[in-house]
């Protein structure tokens, strides 16, 4: 604030002084041309003033290139001192008292209270009067009636009206200056990129937010003619949202929409697939209800059967992932704790085994081993579920080979480890692999079923239990899952 | 019977399907799950379909592998894409007429078959 007022005065000054620098320039000209056209003859001439304008001269002209070093209170005392002496000193003590050079001492009051302060203006009017007084008592030795009343109140009103025009004026810089910043302020914290380009299309201004954004490349990247989104060096997608401001030239408002883009290409992508993983099945159910309508040949129902209940199975087990993660991810999902004998669950697990092996090629072992038969308390089921989706993956991802389950039960805490002879992950996908539709992204290139909710599952569910997940993989050679579940003794 | 339509399908039960329905128009029809399988038996002449109905999403190798490769060295066998992808689906169908969609109605896909074949 100080230094835009500062800046102001001393603009004022300047232009204050060089006018009369012109002013005084003028008049001396006048005096040298009068002393020449003088010279010999008796005409009137204002020769004493010579001195008197030369020095104005000089100082207004020193003062012009001080002003620029000095602060304004300075140079404007420097003036103010030189003025009231000059005055005092050019006319004599009469033409002072009565109020002659009334002009002259305006002059001197008018830019105190403009650049020094606006009281300056009252006490540059005390000095003067003060001087007038002086000179009265000197010259008659009273001060009253010699003086001009009329004078010394002109004199006082032009000092009341200058700190008023001066009190508004630094009152307007003053709002205009805050504005200004509160302005600046909204600008440089605001949540959005803004870049402000001109007219010619240069950057004439960018707040930090956008600046960090584009991280260097504004110039390149933010043009009148750029798309609506752009792709910063880095990768990510920036929006670009134009709106042309009169007088200003165009201003965009800039935003990070990378995750946006990654989440709507997700949503089409799962979509697609969840729409791929639906289709199929229906295929086989309303085809094989047509096949049973055309023939009802033993062999042809019995082959329908076991391709609606197949089938139908798929489209249960894709609508209880779906479900399943839809409830975990509102957070409304919740264990149904019962007991359960550790002997439950391996008949379980090598009921499952069975089932798959009749569909399966591969070579399926389970190996159970619980340290005692104690009752545990836990969520058997979603147990279940952990144990299916892990050996499920296994075997869809193993063309030949075996899957090998292993379980063991120690102090309550359910060890599960699914080793396969499969692909294998890449290393750079097994970040991955946890999250909830992570096949969509390669969808195009996939080749075997599902939507890629198993695992993630899993993983929710192990999180749940308070449980434990890893895995380790090596292309070509096979996958191990490990997953443990801490229970309590039922 | 008849023996010239080659079914290229990874799902047991729609490759199972897909072969009972023909045997109703006295097709017998070969079903390979794998594409690399597939290819391999046209190419040693196991195999010489007039007719490959194709599946897009195969374990091995994608259909559109499969779809391109039968059309540059076997211009004179009739492809019929079946799929369940919407993408490939609607990419398909502007430049391949016998491209459809799952489910399809079982009716039609014994018309297309049957006009498909010499």
């Amino acid at each position: 604030m100080y230094e835009i007022l500062e800046e102001r005065r001393k603009k004022m000054l300047q232009t204050m002084l060089i006018g009369i620098f012109i002013a005084i320039f003028i008049a001396l000209s006048r005096d040298v041309y009068d002393y020449f056209r003088c010279r010999g003859s008796n005409c009137f001439t204002n020769g004493f003033m010579f001195p008197i304008n030369v020095s104005v001269l000089i100082l207004s002209a020193l003062l012009i290139l001080l002003s620029k070093k000095l602060p304004s209170w300075a140079s404007a005392l420097i003036w103010q001192g030189f003025g009231l002496v000059a005055i005092t000193f050019t006319d004599t003590s009469e033409q002072l008292i009565a109020g002659k050079s009334s002009l002259a001492w305006v002059i001197v009051i008018l830019p105190a209270a403009f650049i020094a302060h606006p009281s300056a203006s009252f006490i540059t009017a005390g000095a003067v009067t003060g001087v007038v007084f002086w000179l009265a008592d000197q010259a008659y030795g009273q001060i009253w009636p010699g003086i001009n009343i009329y004078f010394l109140a002109m004199l006082w009103i032009i000092a009341l009206l200058s700190w008023i025009a001066s009190r508004n004026l630094i009152a307007a810089i003053r709002s205009s200056y805050t504005e200004q910043e509160r302005l600046n302020a909204i600008l440089e914290n605001v949540a959005d990129g803004i870049v402000v380009l001109g007219r010619d299309g240069s950057v004439l201004r960018a707040n930090p937010v956008a600046l960090n954004m584009l991280d260097g490349e504004i110039e390149a990247l933010v043009r009148p003619e750029s798309e609506a989104e752009v792709k910063v060096p880095d990768g990510r997608i920036i929006s670009l949202n134009w709106a042309q401001v009169p007088d200003v030239g165009n201003v965009a408002v800039v935003r990070d929409v990378t995750r946006q883009m990654e989440i709507a290409r997700m949503k089409d992508a799962m979509l697609a697939v969840v729409s791929h993983e639906l289709r199929t099945p229906i295929t086989g159910i309303l085809g094989a209800a047509e096949m049973m309508t055309i023939s009802q040949e033993k062999p042809i129902i019995e082959t329908g059967i076991e391709i609606i209940l197949r089938n139908g199975k798929r489209l249960l087990r894709l609508v209880s992932d779906l479900l399943d993660r839809a409830q975990i991810e509102s957070g409304e999902f919740s264990l149904l704790l019962k007991p359960f004998a550790p002997d439950e669950l391996r008949a379980e697990l090598q009921d499952l085994l069975e089932q798959l092996s009749e569909i399966s090629p591969l070579n399926l072992e389970l190996s159970f081993n619980a340290d005692r038969d104690d009752q545990l308390l836990g969520d058997l089921g979603r147990i279940l579920q952990i144990a299916r989706n892990l050996i499920d993956n296994a075997v869809k991802f193993t063309p030949e080979g075996s899957v090998h389950v292993q379980v063991e039960v120690e102090d309550a805490v359910v060890m599960v480890t699914v080793k396969d002879t499969g692909s294998g992950i890449p290393p750079q996908q097994l970040p991955d692999i946890w999250q909830p539709f992570r096949r969509a992204s390669d969808y195009d290139t996939r080749k075997t079923q599902g939507v890629g909710l198993g695992l993630s599952i899993v993983h929710s569910l192990t999180m749940q239990m308070s449980g434990d997940v890893d895995v380790q993989s090596k292309v070509g050679e096979g996958t191990r899952f490990y997953i443990s579940l801490p229970l309590e003794i039922a | 019977m008849r023996s010239d339509v080659l079914v290229i399908e990874d799902d047991p039960t729609l490759g199972t399907l897909f072969k009972t329905f023909l045997s109703f128009d006295q097709i017998d029809a070969t079903v390979c799950q794998r594409g690399d399988a597939a290819l391999k038996r046209i190419n040693d002449k196991a195999l010489r379909p007039s007719l490959v109905i194709l599946d897009m999403h195969l374990p091995d190798m994608s259909g559109e592998e499969i779809f391109a490769y039968l059309q540059e060295k076997y211009p004179q066998i009739e492809i019929m894409i079946v799929t369940a992808d919407s993408n490939l689906f609607s990419q398909y169908s502007t430049f391949h007429s016998k491209t459809f969609h799952k489910p399809l109605p079982m009716e039609d896909f014994r018309a297309v078959v049957q006009s498909c074949l010499p």
